[in-house]
């Protein structure tokens, strides 16, 4: 009787490989492993070699985290730095721990 | 002048008397001028009671004899100075030295006349004397020291056969022993055993039926020389009834004794067996075992009748009472070494039983195990599939779909989800259950955990319309907490999940927490429908819901109680229930504070969805990668997708993944240089599986890379959750 599982699909859209970019990924890797250890597919978009992709999800600034699943869809723009606010924003404060899946 | 005298006198003398002429023989030694013999019944063995005193020698020759009379004060004397007489007397002694002596000094000449006149006149002398009437009572020495003498070796005698009974368990012995004293003892011809057949006294085994009554035959004897003929075994067809009327005269504890079987006229069953073995007198005493007769003591004369003294029946049947005890003792060991080799034997018999029920159980509970793993698997792959492909059609760009569709789509991929947490949930209560489990202990704060155990369930419980109390009393100090916090947030969750199923619109659930002396201690209390008295020992039962009823509206399989159980007593804790039916249930888990505990035994779950297996996916097409993406979050894994080839090794030397999935359809060789640059890693690092998709058309350039495995495309989702999950059980295998 396991909790109910979630499955997290998270977006990171970058450009390139910037510092700020390098620094989202690395701080957001940092969240997934130590907070986080549920399932999640997390998506890198380089916004710069896939335009289109971008475009579809209306991102406007990079580096930006997109919470696509579970909704609702919220997205955090910067390089991260502030893990609170990551966190909220994931809706991971409480869930982080919750939703690490046994099997 | 030559005469003859036969005999001297024949007549009745007081014992004094008697004596005071075995003095005489003894004073006209001391005349006789020839080698001469003097013997009395005290230095010569012989039959009988008979007292003598026989003195041999060329000039004179005398023999004394005397038989006790029934008033016991005097006795029958006779005085023979005829030789042949005497030499008929020598010759009914039993061969011995004393005896060899006298027959060789006897001879056939009268006795000298000086001699017998001498001798005569003492005997006169010695007559005369004893005329006057003795003042006081007569005593009557030999008599005294005669009985003493008998007392003595009968009492000898009995100590001999007590104390082989006391020192013997062995009834043959003890038996075989007895006779053979008994016999030296009354110096009779044949002393033996007639035992009765009889089912109360042989092995149960041995039972007769009706029409072969009971029996008997002479199982011991003893006798006093060859020529006595054996009876051995001798087994007398009686008729029933005499058998009967036999023994129901011994019963009567009767010793019966017959001095010449010729004048025995009563009918009796014996009389025909003694003459059929030349029993002249017999002396029979019974063997009376629990007031039925065992068996008979017999001494036999076959020399000639004999007449049974007093002392000698006492005797036999003090003997025999001896022997009754000896095989009453005999038959309780027997009945005892039964009922041990029984017991031995149902032990025996018992522990085969357990061994063997033991090792039936031990495989059964292998086989089970190994069955519930291999059917999760076997569940799991398929099932994977159905949760993947549903949660990617959900999002299914291209073509529209209706709201009838995406809810029965959605309602397949909820369902999937629901079977998987089922498979799962009965793969780890079987790991639990089989003593595989080991705990994950770690640190955490009990406030915080109690926060999220809510937040689990708060959801359901606004769904529910029950309202969530929490009472968490524990000292900051004591917030630190070690245990399997996994575990324990999955035992609240069951416990907080039943309050909330179980409780009606506008009921209440409360969780207290406190601290008591290092064990925290949990409860989940509800307003719900209660629990009825008898079910409440079912409760942590596996598979064993309370009602079938709730099969219907309550969803679960039943294994919610039962593994919280199996968690909380992987911690040696303690889980209760107390319920009034209607007004609602309170169930406390006490959970001791790991630290005090020790180290339990590792012993590691081998799982394929343990692994926090994170991967790297290099996908440029999207739909291909949402569907791989799905795939692998709904078997469990953590993916994380790019799309753009130049990026990827430095995520990957960020992210550190376990496996790194490239699809190498499109620029073949920048991906064959990733490849390679992906492969340059520090020695100590851990490697990286390496996954490469193609085409089939591409096989050769494939073939060149240095690669873990290969998927072809397009990618079969359920082959690729196989093919990851092998990849990281067996890191060794070669794919």
């Amino acid at each position: 009787m396991s909790p109910p599982r979630k499955t997290y699909v998270l977006k990171l859209y970058v450009a390139g490989n910037t510092p700020n970019s390098i620094r989202a990924l690395r701080t957001l890797n940092n969240i997934l492993e130590q907070e986080f250890q549920g399932v999640y597919a997390l998506k890198v978009i380089d916004v710069l070699k896939n335009p289109q992709l971008a475009e579809e999800d209306k991102i406007l600034a990079t580096p930006t985290l997109s919470k696509v699943l579970p909704p609702p869809v919220r997205k955090i723009i910067g390089d991260l730095s502030d893990r609170e606010r990551v966190l909220i924003g994931l809706d991971l404060l409480y869930e982080e721990l919750s939703d690490n899946g046994f099997s | 002048m030559l005469y003859r005298i036969y005999m001297m006198f024949d007549q009745a003398l007081p014992c004094a008397t008697f004596e005071r002429i075995q003095g005489v023989f003894a004073e006209m030694t001391t005349s006789l001028l020839d080698p001469y013999a003097l013997f009395t019944d005290a230095e010569i063995t012989a039959p009988g009671e008979e007292r003598f005193s026989v003195l041999v020698s060329l000039g004179l020759s005398a023999l004394l004899k005397g038989t006790i009379m029934p008033d016991g004060n005097n006795y029958q004397a006779q005085l023979v100075v005829e030789p042949v007489a005497i030499a008929a007397f020598l010759k009914t002694l039993p061969p011995q030295p004393e005896v060899e002596q006298l027959l060789t000094l006897q001879n056939r000449r009268a006795n000298r006349a000086k001699l017998q006149s001498q001798f005569s006149t003492r005997i006169l002398q010695t007559l005369v004397v004893d005329l006057d009437p003795a003042p006081g009572p007569v005593v009557c020495q030999p008599m005294v020291d005669a009985a003493l003498h008998q007392q003595l070796a009968q009492e000898r005698l009995v100590h001999q056969v007590t104390s082989q009974i006391r020192q013997s368990l062995e009834l043959p012995i003890i038996l075989q022993t007895a006779v053979e004293q008994v016999r030296a003892f009354l110096q009779t011809d044949r002393l033996v055993i007639y035992q009765f057949t009889d089912p109360e006294f042989t092995d149960p085994d041995d039972v007769s039926d009706e029409s072969n009554p009971p029996q008997g035959y002479v199982t011991y004897e003893a006798l006093a020389s060859e020529h006595i003929s054996s009876v051995l075994n001798f087994k007398e067809e009686y008729r029933w009834d005499n058998v009967h009327a036999c023994r129901t005269k011994y019963a009567q504890n009767r010793t019966v004794a017959v001095d010449d079987v010729a004048e025995y006229d009563a009918v009796d069953c014996l009389l025909d067996f003694l003459k059929t073995i030349e029993v002249r007198a017999t002396l029979i005493a019974p063997i009376i075992v629990k007031s039925k007769v065992w068996g008979l003591l017999i001494a036999h004369q076959c020399s000639g009748p004999r007449h049974w003294r007093h002392h000698e029946k006492v005797l036999l049947r003090l003997i025999s009472e001896h022997l009754e005890i000896a095989i009453y003792q005999a038959q309780l060991y027997r009945q005892l070494q039964q009922q041990k080799h029984t017991l031995e034997e149902q032990v025996a018999q018992r522990t085969q039983e357990l061994q063997s029920a033991f090792g039936e159980l031990q495989a059964a509970n292998q086989a089970k195990g190994e069955f519930v793993a291999t059917m999760s698997h076997e569940l799991r792959t398929p099932l994977t599939c159905v949760i993947g492909m549903s949660a990617t059609l959900l999002r299914w760009s291209l073509g529209p779909l209706s709201e009838k569709q995406r809810s029965y789509i959605q309602r397949i991929h909820d369902s999937g989800e629901q079977l998987l947490e089922l498979i799962n949930d009965i793969l780890d209560f079987s790991h639990a259950e089989s003593g595989k489990a080991t705990l994950d202990l770690s640190e955490f704060s009990i406030g915080s955990l109690t926060q999220q155990s809510l937040h689990m369930v708060r959801a359901e419980a606004q769904a529910h319309e029950v309202h969530l109390n929490v009472d968490v009393k524990v000292e900051p100090h004591l917030d630190l907490f070690t245990a399997d916090s996994r575990r324990l947030k999955q035992v609240l969750f069951v416990l907080l999940d039943n309050a909330i199923k179980f409780t009606p619109a506008r009921g209440e659930v409360t969780l207290r927490v406190w601290i008591e002396s290092q064990t925290a201690v949990f409860q989940v209390e509800d307003t719900g429908i209660g629990i009825p008295l008898e079910q409440q020992s079912q409760l942590f039962q596996t598979f064993h819901q309370l009602d079938p009823a709730y099969n219907r509206t309550h969803e679960g399989a039943g294994l919610g109680l039962a593994m919280a159980k199996k968690f909380v007593d992987l911690h040696r804790g303690w889980i209760e229930v107390s319920s009034v039916e209607g007004k609602g249930s309170v169930f406390t888990v006490e959970l001791p504070n790991q630290k005090l505990q020790p180290q339990t035994e590792e012993l590691e779950v081998i799982s394929p969805t343990t692994s926090s297996g994170r991967i790297i996916l290099v996908e440029e097409d999207e739909e291909t990668a949402n569907l791989m993406c799905d795939m692998l979050t709904a078997a469990g894994y953590q993916v994380i997708w790019t799309v753009e080839i130049s990026t990827a090794v430095e995520q990957t030397r960020l992210l550190q993944p376990e496996v790194v999935i490239i699809d190498l359809e499109q620029h073949g060789q920048n991906r064959l240089a990733m490849i390679h640059q992906l492969r340059k890693r520090p020695a100590d690092a851990e490697p990286i599986r390496l996954l490469m998709m193609v085409a089939a058309e591409q096989d050769e350039l494939a073939a060149n890379a240095d690669v873990d495995a290969y998927l072809t495309k397009p990618v079969d989702p359920q082959y690729l959750v196989h093919r990851i999950d092998r990849l990281l059980m067996h890191t060794d295998a070669v794919i």
